[in-house]
């Protein structure tokens, strides 16, 4: 039972601060906008698509999961949508013969060879305001490599992107990403006939599972999707 | 009407001009080739060194002699030259009728202006002077000409030269010699309504007599322009001669001289010396935005925008540096001209230390723009080159852009272009005719070495510093080849291949040596 003078003072800072939170308990009721990614199970697992102005952390666990062909998927909505894609490839890994020309003359390709170059251009790129999409790749990087980035780095982004209006999307090997809005896991395995397999077939193979973690580091899963 | 625009100590306002802190410091401007100042006769000084009883005329170690203190600048004929350009520049922008008099002085005439509500009236002739002033002093040319929008007009002159580190003075008259006269008393904007009234206060000094003349009209007792004028003009050159006739010819009110029009050059420069050679960035930045403030107010008096930058230093080891910036999206904001420089900047070693700086601006019009509702541009297209900049800074040019496809069937063959984004299209999916297949690649872009063991010519078990197992599946080989009739021929063999533990990957064999090429992901 709080204390007398806690209420007067919850009572003050209302009226001097009004919408403040002042219990742990009142959830601020707060609209999200999201970016929709085209993927029709993703953007309904997300409720609506990814967060904008906000960490989206990807995991690919595993490789041969799908990461490479989600990418170019919202590379290719990016495009569709007359948007500028800014990627920051973390081991320069990234195929442009996957992409049409239409969507790679869309797309501001940064092939850091190491995490640290690619932590310093992501931090560039979000500073710098002008796209509204901003893919960090860092599926190929050691799990050695990642582990030396501060976690501060995480924070400073979202701080950045929160002051923005761009969705910003981390692909990694596993979680990593404290102050991720969302934590989207992909368990598809895909056999050697994907190989040839029409990339659309492909796309709806996609499995995953989403946690909308709130920025709290961990929690379970809301939502699965087989 | 004339204006005239009147810099005083003009010597030493150009070579103050970077440095205003100087400005409250007791200095002096000599007459002197080299740095010995052991015979140089002071030109000009500041108040502060007038204060402590140095003037022109004495010579340097007189002047030292009563301020110990005393700074002791040569004169710049290049910062003179700079400076006039900006005064005519200057007064460009506010009238295209303009005389380049003598260095710190401009006249400008006044006629086809508007000011407030009324337009200045067109004069008769020139041919008949006496006409034209009587024409000017009427009473009834008066009413038409409203006295507050004209020094309102003068006063934005006096503000836009303040801005470019100027103190100037304007005067207005009926004549271009009486508007210099007005323009050289100490006032900021005087407009001369009533001739007599102007004279009777004006000293007899201001009409710059030689000091003989000096001498005998104050030994009459006569102090004041007016009173030397009532003397009569045949009266005073029976006793003092022809120089009598000259004083009278400057504050005649019926000689309008023709002026020597002008058009100022459209070169935006500015250039700085360095006394003491310059090893670290930190001064060159201070100066360097010093350079762009001008250069932007210089610009934007003309009601154009900056295009291009092009930044030239000389080196001590005598290597000229030259250093084009192409504006995006043009604009005259300070501060994103300046972060341009400060971004390349901050990234350049030279070799020897820096003698001198010229930064030089490139004028054009303002773009205006508007977007199509389907089409999409960068937000602030300067802001992402000083991006572009940083990060090709950080990872160099060739791995940051926009791949652009070659015209060929080899793997992997792109270009790394500087993007457009500006020019982009918007996309019709109309257009978009291929279908894609398959997995990704996520490419080794150094590819690994394998040991690949073959079994019925297909690859069975696979090593690399990667992976190393059974592969489980294979298929291929395909085979490739291209440009067969150059020296960039080319020929592969490539087996997609999954491992036991479910991951594909995409082999390599090039005369027998395998290699990891990517994940399929």
């Amino acid at each position: 039972m709080p204390s007398l003078n806690v209420i007067q003072l919850r009572q003050l800072l209302r009226e001097k601060f009004p919408g403040l939170r002042t219990r742990a308990d009142e959830l601020a009721v707060k609209r999200r906008d999201g970016w929709l990614s085209g993927i029709a199970k993703l953007d309904a697992s997300l409720g609506g698509g990814f967060p904008k102005s906000a960490i989206n952390e990807i995991i690919a666990p595993r490789r041969s999961c799908g990461s490479a062909l989600l990418l170019t998927q919202l590379l290719r909505r990016a495009a569709s949508q007359n948007q500028f894609t800014a990627l920051v490839d973390g081991r320069d890994s990234f195929d442009a013969a996957a992409a049409e020309q239409s969507t790679l003359s869309r797309l501001f390709w940064i092939r850091c060879h190491n995490g640290e170059e690619a932590v310093k251009a992501a931090d560039l790129v979000l500073r710098d305001g002008n796209f509204p999409v901003v893919l960090l790749d860092l599926v190929l990087n050691p799990i050695a490599e990642l582990q030396r980035i501060p976690a501060p780095t995480w924070y400073r982004f979202q701080r950045i992107v929160e002051e923005s209006t761009a969705t910003f999307v981390v692909l990694t090997p596993r979680a990593m990403i404290a102050p991720a809005a969302v934590r989207l896991t992909l368990r598809a395995r895909f056999g050697l006939g994907a190989v040839e397999t029409d990339q659309g077939k492909l796309t709806l193979e996609l499995d995953f599972d989403v946690v909308e973690t709130g920025r709290s580091a961990v929690e379970e899963p809301l939502r699965k999707t087989a | 009407m004339f204006a005239v625009l009147c810099v005083p100590n003009f010597a030493l306002q150009a070579l103050l001009r970077h440095e205003p802190e100087l400005r409250e410091r007791p200095l002096a401007v000599v007459e002197a080739n080299d740095s010995n100042f052991a015979k140089a006769l002071i030109l000009e000084c500041t108040r502060a060194a007038e204060a402590t009883g140095v003037s022109p005329g004495l010579t340097a170690p007189q002047a030292q002699a009563r301020c110990c203190e005393l700074v002791l600048k040569s004169r710049s004929p290049a910062a003179e030259q700079s400076a006039t350009e900006i005064l005519v520049q200057t007064a460009y922008a506010f009238s295209p009728n303009i005389e380049n008099t003598i260095p710190g002085v401009c006249t400008i005439d006044l006629r086809g202006l508007s000011f407030g509500d009324s337009e200045m009236p067109e004069a008769p002739e020139e041919a008949d002077n006496q006409k034209a002033f009587d024409f000017f002093q009427s009473s009834a040319t008066r009413c038409l000409i409203d006295a507050k929008p004209l020094t309102e007009w003068a006063t934005a002159i006096v503000t836009a030269l303040q801005q470019l580190g100027f103190e100037s003075q304007v005067g207005i008259a009926a004549t271009p010699s009486l508007a210099l006269l007005a323009a050289r008393a100490d006032k900021p904007v005087l407009l001369v309504e009533r001739t007599e009234d102007f004279f009777r206060s004006l000293l007899f000094a201001a009409l710059e007599p030689t000091p003989e003349v000096f001498d005998i009209v104050k030994r009459w007792g006569i102090h004041t322009a007016g009173a030397f004028l009532a003397l009569g003009k045949e009266a005073v050159s029976e006793r003092l001669g022809a120089e009598a006739l000259e004083l009278f010819h400057r504050t005649s009110t019926q000689t309008i001289r023709p002026l020597n029009i002008v058009v100022p050059t459209d070169t935006f420069e500015e250039q700085m010396n360095f006394e003491a050679h310059i090893e670290t960035i930190e001064p060159l930045l201070f100066i360097l935005r010093r350079f762009v403030e001008q250069l932007s107010t210089r610009i934007t008096l003309t009601y154009r925008v900056v295009g291009e930058l092009t930044l030239t230093m000389t080196l001590e080891s005598g290597a000229p540096y030259e250093r084009k910036f192409n504006v995006p999206a043009p604009t005259a904001n300070v501060e994103t001209l300046f972060r341009m420089l400060h971004t390349h900047l901050e990234n350049l070693r030279t070799d020897a230390p820096i003698l001198s700086l010229r930064l030089t601006a490139t004028p054009v019009r303002a773009q205006g723009q508007q977007f199509g509702l389907f089409e999409s541009a960068l937000r602030d297209p300067n802001h992402f080159h000083e991006t572009l900049a940083r990060l090709a800074a950080l990872l160099g040019t060739d791995r940051v852009g926009t791949p652009i496809a070659e015209t060929t069937h080899r793997p992997d063959a792109f270009q790394m272009k500087t993007p457009e984004f500006g020019n982009a299209p918007p996309r019709n999916p109309k257009l978009e005719t291929r279908n894609a297949s398959g997995l990704c690649l996520r490419r080794f872009r150094s590819p690994v070495h394998a040991d690949v063991e073959l079994r019925e010519g297909r690859p069975q078990f696979i090593s690399t510093l990667l992976i190393s197992g059974r592969i489980k599946r294979a298929r291929g080989p395909w085979c490739m080849s291209g440009t067969w009739w150059d020296e960039r021929r080319w020929s592969r063999q490539e087996w997609d291949v999954e491992t036991e533990k479910g991951e594909l990957y995409r082999l390599r064999n090039v005369n027998g040596d395998w290699l990891l090429e990517g994940v399929y992901d």
